[in-house]
């Protein structure tokens, strides 16, 4: 419904927009962001906070980028204005979408639009700009998942090279290994990618949903019919009364303890009571005080602290306690052996809520298709949202159908369903469309954050520098509701000790219920959190045994044939000691950087540290398959169905890349199908960093088996060279060729005619009562240096240069590979240095700070390829284990530069000059 | 989706439409770049009817930045500051401070009035409309008490953020003023008066920290050049762009063989109001010695009062603010 606030006082406005000459008619208060959105249909520019913060809405304004949301509709009167639509058209245009595919500059894709206005801004100022002038000039626009440095890159090479396009394509084959260009890539480029508020039938209706300013609260509701009365353009309220089904939805299947709506009692600030179905102008015209909702508020339990403290009330009946559940992995005798051992290291750590900040919030529509519920929105776990929603409605999960937009990040943010199962209510009531998308503050307050963790742990080495002991109690804020609680619980002391052989470990972890924001899934599932002590207590163990700290670690490392806390004997694929010596000349090199540099520095201290982790990937002990399907029908089509969803990470590419190579034909001739749970098979969520390994796994096998298939077919010999022109398939081995043609063979209803299926599931066993199994097939490893500088006076930390080793099996596309580590480095940035999410505070893109392209290091990326023999030709994960080394490396730094252990995270300017002040090392000038 | 907001948009072209424009909507807002503004209407924080857009006002729009002296119009886009040969060769300190604020887009759109006029933030005021109504709106907008010093009796305690004000402060700024019967002219420091003081003078705070008559505003802002002066601005931030001044400090100064011979220095980001630091001519007439910056500290700590109005405590405000302001007389100071 392209519809737009009333229309009372509305005026003409005439603009120039791409070239052609608009009338519009705006109405009062409208921005030039929503005229060119819902009044001209134009969704390529995305609108990503309303506030002017992310600059997803940049577009031209005279040439000169503005962000379209800060715009009143009537400040665009006689201007002439570009938007991601008209971007071809202009000088270097072209170019600059051809560089960002090349560089991989657009992961996600949300952002890219603003973008690439904002270098078309750039490049039309600057002829030959430096890096630091692109950094500078684009600062404007946010990116949560490149790292900024891919899109530096391409601007400067659209700068130096001109109009230069070529791309890098790989031969049949042989895709597996190269930089094959994103296969989702030209629609993020142009705009024309449909995210989750992009696109809705026109008879849609809007819903907005009506949630608690107080974090713990009882409420009830008054007679409705007044405010319905005078709000002629609402048609429906919906209420806990209204769920058709059951109320409750959760990850865990004895979880389901969040409701869609609240039930006379809200547990934290933000969650819906009811919402409200009508014309977007009419939603608009809302106040919460229009409502008639008594609000009783109540004493909230903030922080783990309060909830875990004598006499605290019960958050859940059934947890009396406030803990919702507990993880341990115990092996060996700790505390015996901390006795004998030369040195022992202890310290508690402190981490914050951390927002996941995609650019898109939630949005979507529902509709309902006879007695089925089809659900369009942003996700990433197509399957999980299907369940949920056929809990809430009461239907079959075959009666539901969820079909993914394209996800403008997700980070483990849009795991949880948000916004599916109010939309689907609504649907089915009114049977008609329903569409939503989230404010900023409303996405913020309602949605998953990063568990904040209190941290106590104990370390102990012998004489030699080998670690002889591990202890952790670990306490994560788990907020309102379970989500991922138990994941975080369970995983944590796994990965706890680190990436390295310790003979005698403890290690306690416990999610607790709070009145804060619900805590889930965010890239690592706790472990960055937990890592951050472990390398913390690692760098002071060194320090006492006098080891080099790299040494320390390189000695510890975990090798393939050792056996892990859990019992498990790695079997293969351990690559932290290959990871460490690709690091220990750039490590070697960067201490005397530092120290000649810190000769002279009065107020500038260099830093050097390092973080290494370890990541399992897959669920935690838990069979979590993937099936992947490809099919060859009689005229000849290659389909790849493929229920793995990409969220910006690149899945749809390397996915399609190892399919390729298994069966024997190039990447350019598969058709994709991505993610509709009708058509695809259960892919399992993209989380946990398991497409790569899980699904490619999978992805492999049906290569290999529709190639099975035709060899048979042909009776040809492995070594056959596969060939697909139009309907006819050649099948040459050696000087034989036979051709098949594909029309003549017996098809299904479908006209498929060959098919190959795959499924993988990981072979893992459930832990036991003292956390021993095999909780993951294979594990990431890495680590990372970060070389930073501390301001004495103020407190700022400039991160300087990130070296980076990741062991991730293989490569399947490098390009995408190192994107990953860019973006997670990004994060892991933030986690350490300004990230810091306040419930009730700080729901808003400027008073929540994510990097900025200012703030990016520069990056080396070194992949160790140490191949898995499970995994796809040999590969592993990298979306995790990209940002866990990074928070703890800067730390590391810090202290390097100060001699101060900053034991809270993030290390914003004012903690780490009160460290420096309590330690007697801040200075005056 | 947020409550939004209906609001009609007045574009004159001219001053004299300006005039015409805030004679007939009394209540009226004007609007610059919308950066600031447009978000606060957004969150519910105001909700003027009509807002004149002054960007189009031709006689705002001028620019001079030479020798003799600074001449910028309050319509004149921030990007503009930062990039003009003229400010950047003579008025570094402006041109520094105007290339500083937030990110590209909003310096396109930004105007020099509209970050003179700034609307003062605060960690209970700048959030929806949703939030305020659970957590007893303060003091600035329709509530009884400021949340940051519940005992102020009626004192608001909203920092200013703006970074062009300290500036051009530093520089001896005036500012025309105008209104409906004609022009005033005022120095840029009598602008702000937001001493936020218990005493009763009558004197501004974070909420009243303008002193603009109602139908006045700002229509240019001037500096005299000083022949030899040294000037330049630096804050503190979180992260490189998008984001307000976590302190920022001004500095202006002239040296004459090894002596001081002028001092200005301002701060923003801590006060209701944007503070030149009053008594630095006391500390000019010798070297560049601790007797100097032991002054400038003490300076520092008497008119410096940042209360807990952001993320960033208050004390670590004021105290970096002091390492900025020594930093620059130093670096300045050796040219």
């Amino acid at each position: 419904m392209n519809e737009r606030p009333s229309l009372s006082g509305a005026a003409p406005v005439s603009f120039t927009l791409n070239g052609i000459a608009r009338t519009v008619v705006t109405a009062p208060g409208e921005r030039l962001s929503e005229v060119v959105r819902r009044g001209l249909g134009l969704t390529g520019t995305k609108v990503g906070c309303n506030a002017g913060d992310c600059g997803a809405c940049t577009v031209l304004m005279d040439g000169a980028q503005v962000c379209a949301c800060m715009v009143a509709a009537r400040q665009a009167e006689g201007r002439s204005m570009v938007s991601i639509e008209g971007l071809a058209e202009l000088p270097l245009g072209r170019a600059l979408q051809a560089a960002f595919h090349r560089h991989d500059a657009a992961q996600c894709g949300i952002c890219t639009p603003g973008m690439l206005m904002a270098a078309a801004d750039v490049l039309s100022r600057h002829a030959s700009p430096d890096r630091q002038t692109v950094m500078d000039a684009m600062g404007g626009v946010l990116c949560r998942c490149t790292g900024y440095l891919k899109i530096v890159d391409a601007v400067l090479d659209v700068a130096q090279a001109g109009l230069q396009t070529k791309g890098s394509g790989a031969r049949p084959g042989e895709a597996v290994g190269q930089r094959v260009l994103r296969l989702d890539g030209a629609p993020k480029l142009t705009g024309e990618a449909l995210y989750g508020d992009d696109g809705a039938p026109a008879d849609a209706l809007w819903l907005k949903a009506i949630r608690s300013p107080h974090a713990h609260a009882r409420f009830s509701l008054g007679d409705l019919a007044p405010f319905l009365t005078r709000h002629p353009g609402i048609v429906r309220v919906f209420t806990a009364g209204d769920v058709p089904g059951e109320n409750a939805f959760g990850i865990y299947p004895d979880l389901k303890d969040q409701p869609v709506f609240g039930e006379g009692i809200v547990r934290h600030r933000g969650e819906a009571v009811l919402a409200l179905a009508g014309t977007r102008a009419a939603l608009e015209a809302v106040q919460i005080a229009d409502l008639p909702i008594t609000w009783e508020p109540l004493p909230g339990l903030h922080g783990v602290q309060a909830a875990l403290a004598e006499g605290a009330p019960a958050i859940h009946a059934g947890k009396p306690d406030n803990v919702l559940t507990r993880g341990v992995v115990a092996c060996g005798q700790p505390e015996a052996a901390r006795a004998n051992a030369a040195h022992i290291a202890e310290g508690t750590f402190e981490t914050s809520f951390v927002e996941h900040a995609y650019i898109e919030p939630e949005a979507g529509y529902a509709r309902r298709v006879g007695d089925r519920m089809e659900i369009h929105a942003c996700t990433q776990a197509p399957m999980m949202d299907r369940d949920e929603v056929a809990r809430v409605l009461g239907l079959a999960r075959e009666h539901v159908r969820i079909v993914p937009t394209a996800c403008g990040g997700g980070f483990g943010g849009k795991l949880d369903v948000s916004l599916q199962p109010m939309l689907a209510v609504a649907a089915w009531h009114l049977d008609r469309p329903v569409r939503c998308v989230y404010e900023r503050i409303e996405s913020m307050a309602s949605t998953t954050k990063r568990h904040p963790a209190r941290i106590r742990a104990r370390a102990s080495c012998d004489a030699a520098g080998r670690l002889v002991s591990y202890e952790l109690d670990g306490d994560f804020n788990t907020g309102a509701y379970a989500s991922w609680g138990p994941t975080v619980a369970g995983r944590v002391p796994v990965h706890a000790a680190g990436p390295y052989r310790v003979p005698h470990v403890r290690n306690r972890a416990r999610a607790v219920y709070t009145n804060d924001t619900p805590a889930g899934a965010f890239r690592g599932f706790g472990v960055p959190q937990a890592a951050i002590a472990h390398e913390a207590l690692l760098d002071d163990l060194a320090e006492q045994a006098g080891i080099d700290r790299l040494e320390l670690r390189h000695r510890n490392a975990l090798r393939a044939g050792d056996t892990t806390p859990t019992g498990q004997v790695l079997g293969a694929s351990a690559g932290l000691v290959a990871c460490l010596d690709a690091l220990r000349p750039r490590w070697q090199a960067l201490l005397s950087d530092a120290a000649a540099f810190n000769a002279w520095s009065h107020a500038l201290r260099r830093g050097l540290g390092i973080g290494c982790m370890w990541y399992g990937i897959g669920n935690t002990g838990l069979s979590n398959p993937s099936t992947m399907r490809l099919t060859l029908a009689r005229d000849g089509t290659l389909t790849f169905w493929n229920g793995a969803v990409d969220i910006g990470q690149g899945s749809t590419t390397v996915l399609t890349q190892i399919a390729a190579d298994a069966l024997g034909l190039p990447v350019s001739a598969f058709r994709l199908v991505v993610g509709d749970t009708d058509v695809t098979f259960d892919a399992g969520k993209t989380s946990a960093s398991r497409q790569t390994f899980v699904s490619g796994k999978a992805a492999q096998l049906a290569g290999e088996a529709l190639r099975t298939r035709i060899l048979r077919l042909t009776n040809a010999g492995p070594g056959a060279r596969l060939d697909l022109d139009g309907a006819r398939l050649i099948v040459a081995d050696g000087g034989e060729q036979t051709v098949v043609d594909l029309a003549q063979l017996p098809a299904a209803g479908d006209g498929i005619v060959l098919e190959g299926v795959g499924t993988f599931d990981p072979p893992t066993t459930p832990l036991d009562a003292k956390g021993q199994g095999i909780p993951y097939a294979t594990y990431g490893f890495a680590a990372q240096i970060a070389s930073v500088d501390v301001d004495l006076g103020l407190g700022t930390v400039k991160v300087r240069r990130i070296v980076a080793a990741h062991d991730v099996g293989r490569a399947i596309n490098p390009a995408l590979v190192e994107g990953q580590i860019h973006g997670g480095i990004a994060q892991g940035l933030g986690l350490a240095l300004m990230e810091e999410f306040i419930p009730g505070r700080t729901e808003n893109l400027h008073d929540y700070l994510i990097p900025t392209f200012g703030d990016m290091p520069e990056i080396e990326v070194h992949l160790i390829e140490d191949r898995e023999p499970l995994g796809p030709y040999g590969a592993k994960g990298i979306g995790e284990p990209a940002l866990i080394p990074t928070a703890p490396a800067i730390l590391g730094a810090i202290r390097h530069a100060t001699g101060v252990t900053i034991r809270k995270v993030p290390a914003l300017p004012h903690r780490v000059h009160a460290a420096l002040a309590a330690a007697g090392k801040a200075v005056e000038f | 989706m947020e409550a939004l907001c209906e609001f009609q948009v007045l574009s004159p072209t001219s001053l004299a439409g300006v005039l015409e424009a805030r004679t007939a909507h009394p209540q009226a807002q004007l609007l610059g770049g919308g950066t600031d503004l447009v978000v606060n209407i957004r969150r519910g924080i105001v909700a003027p009817a009509v807002l004149i857009d002054m960007t189009g006002v031709a006689e705002l729009r001028a620019i001079r930045a030479d020798a003799q002296g600074l001449e910028i119009g309050a319509s004149v886009r921030l990007a503009e500051v930062a990039q003009h040969p003229g400010v950047v060769a003579h008025y570094p300190v402006v041109a520094e401070a105007a290339a500083s604020i937030a990110g590209p887009t909003h310096r396109n759109m930004g105007t020099v009035g509209g970050n003179l006029c700034l609307d003062t933030r605060c960690i209970f005021y700048n959030q929806s409309q949703w939030w305020r109504s659970a957590n007893n709106h303060c003091l600035k907008t329709t509530g009884e008490i400021c949340h940051v010093a519940p005992k102020s009796r009626g004192v608001c305690f909203a920092t200013f953020s703006g970074d062009l004000a300290p500036a051009l402060m530093t520089l001896d700024a005036e500012v025309d003023i105008q209104h409906a019967a004609g022009k005033r002219t005022l120095p840029l420091r009598d602008l702000y008066i937001g001493h936020a003081r218990h005493d009763g003078s009558g004197q501004g705070d974070g909420k009243h920290y303008l002193a603009l008559q109602p139908g006045e505003f700002i229509a240019a802002v001037r500096v005299t050049s000083t022949p030899g002066l040294r000037s330049g601005y630096d804050k503190i931030r979180i992260r490189r762009s998008i984001e307000y001044p976590v302190a920022g400090v001004a500095v202006a100064l002239r040296r004459v063989g090894d002596t001081l011979a002028h001092l200005r220095v301002a701060v923003t980001g801590t006060n209701p109001r944007p503070v030149l630091l009053e008594g630095t001519e006391a500390l000019c007439g010798g070297a560049l010695d601790a007797r100097v910056f032991k002054g400038l500290d003490e300076l520092v700590r008497d008119q410096i009062m940042s209360m807990k109005t952001t993320f960033t405590p208050g004390h670590y405000r004021r105290r970096v603010a002091g390492v900025l302001a020594r930093r620059l007389v130093q670096r300045l100071f050796a040219g």
